[in-house]
């Protein structure tokens, strides 16, 4: 059994509830346990002054301490952003400055000690490849995947430690019995932060990679960052248009990768709730067998 | 036609045509290369300037003098380090971050010991003092409104009575030769480090300011004194930075004998390590007493830049190192404004020849001395240029040198020419190195004679214009044969031992004779020589 | 070793089928990438177009594709880039190039770099400390390689984008305590194509050589421009009301609301309602997203109160 502190982040609780939905379904199948935070706020996403998302995000790292937990983010940049924060906060000196200047009013203190884990990372360092690979019910035989990281599972390399960690997604397509189809692009950005400030340069990335990842012949993308799903998925119609080509490549989270291959149902994972449609993926899913399913 | 125009964009130009921008002319800068990428970006070290407490521009001036060993001009060495602490506290005030001493609050120019220093004197900026100081400069350039022609180099001057009126330039990606017309000219060109092999040149260190002037009838200067680095790196062009040094670093050879410890004078103590590491088998081993995050604190970018080259890690190994060539204090003859002897021209840093380094350079002399002779011959030029009238621009350069050029891309080129610098480079190393004496001499003037005449005969190898990298080797070719051709007579006519320059067939130094510098001058039957005493 | 370098030949169309010279040469493995294409020029090919002056790493001019893969070819011995005794040599590709594996250098990097106000204007202040300059020391390592703007992912689709090496410039000059000109150059950075239109993808930082971290610089100068009041450009007021419109989420409910704050930055209830309407209507359909704005979390006041205590700490500093 596994447990950590949950940080949803607020996308899978906005406009991505598959994601919401299908981590919790997988959860449960993996016996992963959380304690989900929810009275802690937003990690500023890399846009707000660390000058003040470094409080708040201490803030969520001390509640976790509190619980005696490691931390489990599901969104790259919910990752990226809280766990540079946290190794800023390795520093005493800056850390008895936050605790002081912010956390003590509420009578909390960060000591140093919470450790930041995707669900991504969790799947292979704890959960294991060889537990994840017994799990799977339906394998995703004959389906092509390119992985698309997001940002801040790649870099920078102090926040992301092990390099291995570069090469979760394809790991895990294929012990899911998945074939891994590899885009230049795959440990780019997606174009979302840009998407409210400069679009054309949002839309030209997403178009890139999303049509990178169909040259290359993939069936679907998939991804562990919602901000990476809401634009290669709810902005590749614009993107394609404007790169005058189309492309409809279906996105997926990645617990919705996981969930098919065990045994889940497309429709409660979501799949039908994207703008590009996944509906071919689901045509291709052989059914769960049978004395499985039936357990 | 330009008020002035600035040869070179190292630390040398860019602060003579700050200067002269900042007496109100117009400036223009023409180089070889974007000016950052010149070869002052390599200086690792720092400048001196009289700065702590406790230390005074006499003290300075009189280590100077000492290492120079009798040959320093008195008056320069006076106006140079006088004016230092001030040299410094500008490059500060234009946005040079030099370093502070006394912890994260410290406030104080931090200073280093650099050998031949009798205190801490040298300000620096971590260990690239060359990358900042050029940046500095260039931002400031920019900001000056400064026109700058890259990569245009420059071929001939144009002197028309008597006076410089401009520079004939190729420009590179066109292969064009046009004349930059100016009322005042400063060569900032650099030194002719590329006629040396082992050497720390660079490509651009042809020496082309120096051969340009040389022709142009202009004299040079202590052209016999040639000072080698200790430090760089075995099969690289890498110098080790003194700050390591200055943080206790030392030469042994392999059986872990102890080399220059003894702090002999710079000529000796740079013999005795070329010697050393002849008996060693082509290096020396330079260690510290430093650890992992010294090295990475102190000297982040000579330690980044050495395990790249080598793989080896500064912090936990010897590096094999050997002297090389490294800088020519003479150059063409200036007054102590920077003037030449042909009106309207003028010349800075290192193809200078200032007098302010004697027979041998103190280490962040050389640095100081490209701050402060730039800016003394920006203003110097930019006063001609206010008080001057608009020259007639001498056409007769720039249709020679279009001859010269048209000639040259029909001419074959490559490999022999190739050969010919190789062999040029051993044989000054070998002949005119740090041990001299006089029938290697008179072998090498025969070979370079030999060699102007094969020269001739070669060009580029190959007729395209846009970006004739043949036609560049031609051309730096000449300027290295016409440059080695001055070395060789100084140091042959000089029988005696001072400094760098070593004669072993004259070891002592001998005053009575040779209390003088020389002065030598192009003419068709080859190099003239003339002497004169210090500071005239 | 004897070594085969195929060089790119060729002026400024690049193609995928770009021609390439094979050149072959003896060296030693230690021999750098750069000396070795200086060989071949100087004995073999003076045509061969490349530049590069200092070979010790510090002019910054010698950056090219090696093997695929971008490097300062100075400080990459052929040993260590060979594969098989050959090495494959390309201009770098986000750039336009001129001839061979020249690339055009005033495009890339000089324009962009001399578009922001060049020089530190001396402000006066001439006690400055160890603490607040070493920074500035830090990002003036950079060699103006072009190495992280190769690496760039909005340079990748927009030529125009200042990049990390303007960028990193820029910090140069906020940070530096003796330059007296910060707010008008974090305006100048916050126009279109700059600071504000960083995508923070950190591939910068993982690319430079000389650990200057420049994504890290871009980030601070942002954070610096907050502190001065600075939330964009003149002429980009897109960026401010984008930071303003999450500010203010996070503030008021402690989280984000994304429709929202897409809403608002795009210019409000109408104009930012009528972009948002097509995806808005296609995620109804699909049961994405509900109409109704997020709910406050439990944790929202304390969070408030954190935006407060940064106000009030921020000020004093200021
Ligand atoms: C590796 C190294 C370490 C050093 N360390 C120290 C030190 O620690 N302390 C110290 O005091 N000194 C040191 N020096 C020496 C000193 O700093 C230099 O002498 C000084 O920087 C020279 O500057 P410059 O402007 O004269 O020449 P350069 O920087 O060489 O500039 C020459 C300029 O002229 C241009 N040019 C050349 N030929 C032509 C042409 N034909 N037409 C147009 N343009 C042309 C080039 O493109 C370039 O822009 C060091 C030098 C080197 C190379
Ligand atoms: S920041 Fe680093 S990678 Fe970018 S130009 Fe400067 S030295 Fe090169």
């Amino acid at each position: 059994m596994n447990r950590f502190a949950f940080y949803p982040g607020c996308v899978s609780k906005g406009s991505c509830p598959e994601l919401y939905e299908s981590v919790e379904q997988v959860m449960d199948l993996l016996d992963i346990e959380v304690e989900e935070l929810t009275d802690v706020g937003c990690s500023g996403a890399g846009v707000l002054t660390t000058e003040v998302s470094d409080p708040i995000n201490a803030r969520t790292l001390a509640k976790a301490e509190q619980m005696g937990l490691a931390l489990m983010t599901i969104c790259s940049t919910c990752q990226g952003v809280i766990g540079a924060a946290a190794l800023r906060l390795q520093d005493p000196e800056y850390r008895a400055f936050i605790n002081k200047e912010y956390l003590a009013a509420e009578g909390l203190e960060y000591k140093g000690t919470t450790e930041v884990k995707h669900f991504l990372w969790v799947l292979v360092e704890d959960v294991g490849l060889d537990e994840l690979k017994a799990l799977v019910r339906r394998p995703l035989e004959g389906m092509g995947f390119s992985p698309f990281y997001g940002c801040y599972l790649r870099r920078p390399a102090d926040v992301v430690g092990r390099r291995e960690r570069r090469t979760y997604i394809e790991k895990i397509t294929e012990v899911l019995g998945g074939t891994v189809v590899n885009i230049s692009g795959k440990g780019k950005c997606c174009g979302f932060p840009s998407l409210t400030i400069n679009e054309p340069n949002a839309l030209a990335m997403t178009a890139k990679h999303t049509g990178e990842a169909k040259d290359n012949g993939a069936d679907a993308m998939v991804t562990p960052c919602p901000l990476c799903h809401l634009e290669l998925d709810g902005e590749q119609t614009q993107a394609a248009a404007a790169a005058r080509r189309t492309i409809e490549m279906p996105i997926l989270h990645l617990p919705q990768m996981v969930g098919l291959a065990l045994g889940l149902d497309p429709k409660g994972l979501g799949l039908g709730r994207h703008f590009v449609s996944t509906a071919k993926i689901v045509a291709q899913l052989e059914p769960v067998e049978a004395a499985v399913s039936a357990t | 036609m330009h008020d002035v125009l600035v040869v070179g964009g190292g630390i040398a130009g860019l602060r003579a045509a700050l200067a002269a921008s900042s007496r109100g002319a117009e400036v223009a800068i023409a180089s070889r290369s974007h000016p950052t990428r010149s070869y002052s970006v390599a200086i690792q070290d720092g400048l001196n300037a009289a700065l702590l407490p406790g230390d005074a521009w006499e003290a300075h001036a009189a280590d100077t003098s000492a290492w120079g060993d009798g040959l320093c001009v008195p008056e320069v060495v006076e106006a140079v380090c006088r004016s230092a602490p001030e040299l410094v506290r500008e490059l500060d005030q234009l946005g040079v971050p030099f370093n502070r001493s006394g912890g994260r609050n410290g406030t104080a120019l931090a200073c280093l010991k650099l050998r031949g220093a009798r205190t801490a004197r040298a300000a620096y900026v971590d260990d690239m003092a060359g990358l900042v100081l050029t940046q500095t400069l260039y931002e400031q350039a920019v900001r000056a409104g400064i026109t700058f022609y890259e990569e245009w180099t420059a071929t001939s001057l144009a002197v028309g009575d008597g006076a410089c009126t401009g520079v004939v330039a190729l420009e590179q990606a066109t292969g064009e030769l046009q004349l930059l017309g100016a009322k005042a000219v400063v060569l900032a060109t650099g030194g002719p480090r590329r006629l040396y092999e082992p050497s720390t040149a660079s490509l651009h260190c042809t020496g082309d300011g120096i051969a340009m002037a040389y022709r142009a009838g202009a004299p040079l200067v202590d052209m016999e004194f040639v000072q080698y680095h200790p430090a760089v790196l075995k099969g690289q062009r890498m110098a080790i930075t003194e700050i390591a040094w200055a943080h206790g670093a030392a030469l042994a050879t392999a059986g872990g004998t102890g080399v220059g410890e003894d702090d002999p004078g710079p000529g000796a103590f740079l013999r005795a390590i070329g010697q050393a590491a002849v008996a060693n088998g082509g290096h020396v081993e330079l260690s510290g007493t430093w650890d992992a995050d010294q090295a990475k604190g102190l000297f982040y970018n000579t330690s980044y830049r050495v395990k790249q080259l080598t793989g080896l890690d500064m912090a936990k190994e010897p590096l094999p190192v050997r002297p090389a060539m490294h800088r020519l204090l003479g150059g063409v003859a200036v007054d102590a404004g920077g003037a030449t002897s042909i009106e309207g021209l003028y010349a800075a840093g290192e193809c200078a020849g200032t007098g302010f380094h004697g027979a041998a350079g103190l280490d962040g002399n050389f640095l100081l001395s490209a701050v402060s002779s730039g800016r003394a011959a920006g203003l110097a030029a930019a006063d001609h240029a206010s008080s001057t009238k608009e020259p007639d621009a001498a056409g007769g350069a720039l249709d020679r040198d279009r001859t010269r050029v048209a000639e040259a891309l029909r001419r074959p080129g490559g490999e022999p020419l190739a050969a010919m610098r190789r062999e040029l480079g051993g044989l000054m190393h070998a002949h005119v190195g740090m041990v001299r004496e006089a029938v290697g001499l008179q072998e090498a003037a025969q070979r370079i004679a030999e060699m102007k005449e094969t020269h001739g005969s070669l060009g580029a190898g190959s007729e395209g214009r846009d970006y004739n990298f043949g036609l560049a080797h031609y051309l730096d070719l000449g300027s290295l044969l016409d440059v080695a051709e001055a070395v060789v007579a100084s140091a042959h006519a000089r029988e005696e031992s001072r400094g760098v320059h070593f004669r072993s067939d004259h070891a002592a130094r001998d005053d009575a004779r040779w209390s003088v510098h020389q002065l030598v001058s192009a003419s068709e039957a080859g190099p003239v020589l003339r002497e004169s005493p210090p500071g005239a | 070793m004897e070594l085969t370098l195929n060089v790119r030949r060729g002026g400024t169309r690049r193609s995928a089928d770009d021609s390439h010279q094979a050149y072959h040469v003896d060296v030693e493995p230690e021999t750098s990438v750069f000396e070795a294409l200086v060989k071949v020029r100087e004995e073999q090919d003076g045509t061969l177009a490349f530049r590069g002056n200092c070979g010790v790493g510090f002019c910054g001019d010698c950056t090219m594709l090696v093997n695929g893969r971008q490097e300062v070819v100075c400080l990459m011995p052929v040993g260590k880039a060979q594969k098989d005794d050959e090495i494959k040599i390309d201009p770098i590709p986000y750039a336009p190039t001129v001839k061979d594996v020249m690339y055009d250098a005033k495009r890339f990097i000089w324009d962009k770099v001399n578009s922001f106000s060049p020089g530190v204007v001396f402000n006066g202040v001439e006690q400055v400390t160890e603490e607040e300059l070493s920074p500035v020391r830090r990002a003036m390592r950079c060699t103006m390689c072009g190495i992280c703007d190769q690496g760039c992912t909005v340079i990748d689709v927009n030529l125009d984008f200042k990049g990390p090496a303007a960028l990193n410039k820029v910090f140069r000059y906020v940070f530096d305590p003796r330059d007296g000109r910060a707010k008008e150059r974090v305006v100048e950075a916050g126009e279109t194509n700059g600071v504000w239109d960083c995508v923070h993808c950190w591939e910068a930082s993982d690319h430079c050589p000389f650990d200057i971290d420049p994504t890290h610089r871009i980030m601070e100068l942002r954070d610096r421009s907050v502190r001065l009041g600075v939330k964009s450009g003149t002429g980009n007021r897109q960026a401010a009301r984008h930071y303003n419109a999450f500010e203010r989420s996070v503030e008021h409910h402690g989280w984000l609301d994304e429709r929202n704050v897409a809403i608002q930055s795009y210019g409000g209830l109408i104009r930012g309602g009528l972009k948002m309407m097509p995806t808005g209507l296609a995620a109804l359909r699909r049961g994405k997203a509900n109409l109704l704005p997020h709910r406050k979390r439990p944790g929202a006041s304390a969070i408030k109160a954190l935006f407060a205590r940064y106000r009030e700490v921020t000020r004093t500093e200021r």
